[in-house]
């Protein structure tokens, strides 16, 4: 089935297509993935960054477990049904995402560029592509009217693995992850 | 002196009918409306009304294609065909895309989880949980630092219930929940949905929308009580024109083969019509309104009536003196008071329904057997008219001859038929769902739980109705009874709950919130902003935003928000000034939760737990079980006063229709899985017309005239009622298939009973 829409996707894009499919080359998307991140968030209207740091580990296709651990301590964790919000060991909210567009949309986004999940962005996104050697950049543009009310773009950059995601919202706030000291388990 | 009884007969007819036309008769069909008046306090009445209104008004078409754009497209164009209709009137997706609640109520309005946490003390967790959300990468709901660093509104929001399946796309509902892309369009009907003009209107329109799908593929699914009820009518129109044309003709050819002649016809609905029509005038300046199921069967059990005109007309064919001999008004006097206390009985039930009923079939038979005694004689003209003797003859041969042997085979045989039967009805039991009441057929059903499903509408028809003298104590009192739902919802046994002051909390409520908050915000809103560097001016600026937005939501302001508006129908305000507001649960109801509810509703004033499916099921039980009282009441009683005329001979009267009952009761039981209140409804039709049977018979010692008479009332009555068992409406099926088999047996066993005997006919 996968197959099938991949082959879809080559003849109906097929410029896009070719570069796609370096990246695939060029991009390792493992089983599981986990190491460390910094993260620094914008906020235009009080004209403030935040910082914060924490691990992340992920399992395709299973969970994304996103642990803040400062400033403080906060644990988001994904799946492909629920966004589950954990702090000091203790479920504070606990969010079903089939109930709730919004939350799928989030989940999908989350899941999507964590992991590199190409044909996901698809449904959502515009994608360009530039690689260069054995790096590779990917810029997003919100191809669905209502992740345009929020995302201006997203861009993506790395090697073999996810190295930096830049997320550009429509009211001046900026997100910037970094993502160190990656570990892989298992290759698709 | 004849001419004259039949001109005051005459005048009384016009008389009371006319008085009765002045008054208007207005009709009534609510199910509810045939519960005893004590049963219900009159807040739930007017609480079921208005729900199922609320229900009623709506049409939902769900249109699904592989193709996001197609279904689009499709969705585009089936908007434009319904457009032009007066009668529907879009719900548009711009009230869903406002937000649910004005935010300058975020201090006082407060989520269910936030509420929770700041009443426990929690302030140091919502502060944290804020902070969590700032943190994450890409937040589920946007943070205004200024106005609202808590996230109080971005939660009340995600609480909130229009957080559905369903979001806005470029101007239309598309929704989330479904594997195939698809949108919805919401309608409310101008009009009644039962109204038969609402439905010829929409039908043509409903019936383009299905040919737009079927020609382009697409899937339409609709939903609402306005498809039901046109399938309804629909059926209804098809059965009028083939099982009401069938059974039309077949009594027009029967009564052209017996007399050769249709005058017999016309003295046969004369008097049925004026019965009804008098029946129908006398419950109308009784009662306040006649109930629909009243006219229905009572029309039917005034059909009995038809025996009378048969037996006149076939004891007076080919006299040359029309008139009414001593024996024959006999016979006609005996079967009027078997069938009026018969039907009388169901006027000792404390059912209203069931007493128009005994009113209407009592008055319209007394109106029908006096137009037989007073116009027949004077408009009919007999004297030409004979029975045409291939009939007598055919009568003859068909007619098993009677013997003492044959006589004593048939009475074991009914014996023993109607001991097993009875045997067989004792150990089955009944079925008094509600399937017995409805037309839709499974498919049409399905489409529609399809279409609520996907729009996450699993609401459960149960609900708790909160009655109160005003609006902030009713307020109160349901924040009370949630406290008891939230420990049931934490426990499991409740999936959710919909209730108004989720949205509106009472007064006291919101100023309970707002110093709540105002709490959190002096113990945790400089840590917090310290945690994150924010300037001092931020924090200044938040604390003030807080100070300065202390609003309370009011009842009228909560109306006209898009909430309000969706809640409307659970806000009841009553006509002596209580107000009632509704409860609603969805998704899981354990049988717990559902009796630790009946419980709290028993225990508390003026709250109600209100299960309308259970409700109307245990009416048809309990009209089932005084009916079948009745049915024993009538057969002692009509028994009874027969006896003082035929003493010992009393069991052949009774006998035939007795097992006849009996037996019919046991095949319909058999064929059913069960029986219900409309089999019984029918057994007194199957009493009245086999006593008059036995009666004529007995009264004529078995003249061949008389057999002729029952025979066509009999077959008459089986193309009338009897064809009902062809008919895919529960209720008439369940009619038919007790009279067909009931008056069968009635006509094949009373003649092994009593002796016909043809050497006396005066036709012969």
């Amino acid at each position: 089935m996968k197959s099938a829409i991949l082959f879809l996707i080559f003849f109906s894009h097929a410029i896009w297509a070719a570069s796609v499919d370096e990246l695939k080359e060029l991009l390792h998307t493992p089983e599981q993935l986990s190491g460390h991140f910094d993260q620094e968030k914008y906020l235009a209207a009080v004209d403030t960054s935040l910082k914060s740091s924490g691990t992340f580990a992920y399992i395709a296709e299973q969970e994304i477990s996103w642990h803040t651990l400062a400033p403080i301590e906060n644990t988001l964790t994904l799946t492909p049904n629920q966004i589950i919000t954990a702090q000091n060991g203790q479920q504070v909210s606990v969010l079903d995402s089939q109930n709730n567009p919004v939350v799928q949309v989030f989940s999908d986004l989350f899941f999507g560029v964590m992991t590199a999940d190409w044909d996901l962005l698809q449904t959502y996104f515009h994608i360009e592509a530039h690689t260069s050697q054995e790096q590779w950049q990917a810029q997003l543009t919100p191809s669905d009217v209502n992740i345009a009310q929020a995302i201006t773009h997203v861009s993506l950059s790395g090697g073999a693995f996810l190295e930096q995601v830049v997320l550009q919202e429509v009211n001046g706030n900026s997100t910037t992850i970094q993502f160190s000291e990656l570990l892989a388990e298992g290759s698709q | 002196m004849r001419k004259v009884a039949a001109f005051i007969w005459l005048v009384i007819v016009l008389g009371i009918c006319s008085i009765a036309w002045l008054k208007g008769p207005s009709f009534e069909s609510s199910i509810m409306a045939l519960l005893p008046q004590s049963e219900q306090s009159p807040y739930s009445a007017a609480a079921m009304q208005s729900q199922s209104d609320a229900m009623g008004q709506l049409l939902t078409l769900m249109i699904l294609h592989p193709e996001v754009d197609k279904a689009r497209t499709a969705t585009l164009n089936i908007q434009s065909i319904l457009a032009d209709s007066p009668i529907l009137l879009e719900q548009s997706p711009e009230h869903l895309q406002q937000q649910s609640l004005n935010p300058k109520f975020r201090f006082s309005v407060l989520s269910d989880q936030v509420k929770r946490r700041l009443e426990n003390g929690q302030w140091q967790q919502q502060s944290d949980i804020a902070l969590g959300q700032l943190f994450n990468p890409v937040a589920s709901a946007p943070v205004d630092l200024k106005a609202d660093p808590f996230g109080l509104y971005g939660s009340f929001l995600q609480d909130s219930v229009l957080s559905s399946n369903i979001k806005t796309q470029q101007g239309l509902f598309r929704l989330s929940s479904t594997p195939q892309p698809a949108f919805v369009l919401f309608y409310r009907l101008s009009e009644n949905a039962f109204s038969l003009s609402t439905q010829s209107q929409l039908a043509p329109l409903l019936q383009q929308v299905k040919d737009y799908a079927s020609a382009n593929q697409v899937t339409v699914k609709m939903s609402g009580l306005v498809i039901h009820a046109s399938y309804g009518a629909n059926q209804a129109k098809q059965e009028i024109s083939t099982i009401g044309v069938g059974s039309v003709l077949g009594i027009i050819l029967l009564i052209l083969a017996a007399f050769r002649s249709l005058k017999p016809l016309f003295y046969t609905l004369v008097p049925i019509s004026v019965g009804a029509m008098v029946a129908l005038a006398i419950t109308t300046l009784i009662f306040p309104s006649v109930h629909l199921i009243t006219f229905a069967f009572g029309a039917g059990l005034v059909g009995v009536a038809v025996d009378y005109s048969m037996h006149y007309v076939c004891a007076q064919s080919g006299q040359t003196e029309n008139r009414l001999t001593k024996s024959l008004f006999v016979s006609l006097l005996l079967g009027l008071i078997s069938s009026v206390l018969a039907y009388a009985g169901l006027a000792l039930t404390p059912f209203p329904g069931l007493r128009q009923i005994a009113l209407f079939a009592s008055i319209g038979l007394v109106a029908s057997w006096l137009t037989v005694l007073f116009w027949l004689p004077l408009v009919s003209n007999l004297s030409n008219m004979r029975l045409h003797p291939s009939i007598i003859d055919m009568c003859q041969h068909l007619t098993p001859v009677y013997s003492s042997k044959r006589h004593l085979q048939a009475v074991f045989a009914a014996t023993t038929l109607s001991v097993i039967g009875s045997v067989f009805i004792y150990c089955s039991s009944a079925k008094d769902d509600l399937d017995t009441l409805q037309t839709s057929p499974i498919q049409l059903l399905n489409e529609d739980r399809t279409v609520q499903q996907a729009m996450g509408n699993g609401y459960q028809s149960t609900f708790l109705l909160i009655t109160a003298t005003g609006i902030e104590a009713l307020l109160q009192k349901e924040e009370q009874v949630r406290l008891t739902l939230d420990r049931l919802r934490f426990e499991g046994d409740l999936g959710n709950y919909l209730s108004i002051s989720q949205s509106l909390p009472s007064q006291a409520q919101q100023h309970r919130n707002i110093t709540l908050v105002s709490e959190l915000y002096r113990t945790q809103l400089a840590p917090f902003m310290n945690k994150i560097g924010a300037s001092a001016l931020i924090k200044q600026e938040a604390q003030q935003s807080f100070n300065q937005n202390h609003t309370i939501l009011t009842l009228s302001e909560w109306q006209t928000s898009p909430l309000g508006h969706m809640l409307s129908s659970q806000l009841i305000r009553h006509k002596d000034g209580h107000i009632s507001s509704v409860i609603r649960i969805q998704g899981k109801f354990s049988q717990a939760a559902k009796s630790q509810l009946q419980e709290l509703a028993s225990h508390t004033n003026l709250v109600e737990y209100i299960d309308p499916i259970a409700d109307i099921s245990d009416t048809l039980a309990r009209y089932r079980t005084q009916l079948t009282m009745c049915l024993v009441i009538a057969y002692l009683v009509v028994s009874s006063v027969l006896l003082l005329r035929y003493r010992k001979q009393l069991w052949q009267i009774i006998l035939p229709p007795l097992s006849a009952s009996i037996m019919a009761f046991a095949i319909a039981t058999l064929l059913n899985g069960g029986y219900n209140l409309f089999n019984i409804v029918a057994l007194m039709l199957v009493f009245g017309i086999g006593l008059d049977m036995g009666i004529f018979i007995k009264e004529s010692h078995g003249a061949a005239h008389t057999w002729v008479a029952v025979s066509l009332s009999t077959i008459t009555s089986l193309l009338a009622f009897g064809l009902l068992v062809l008919s895919e409406t529960p209720v008439l099926y369940h009619f038919g298939v007790i009279v067909l088999p009931g008056l069968l047996f009635v006509w094949l066993l009373t003649p092994f009973i009593q002796p016909i005997s043809y050497g006396e006919s005066r036709n012969a």
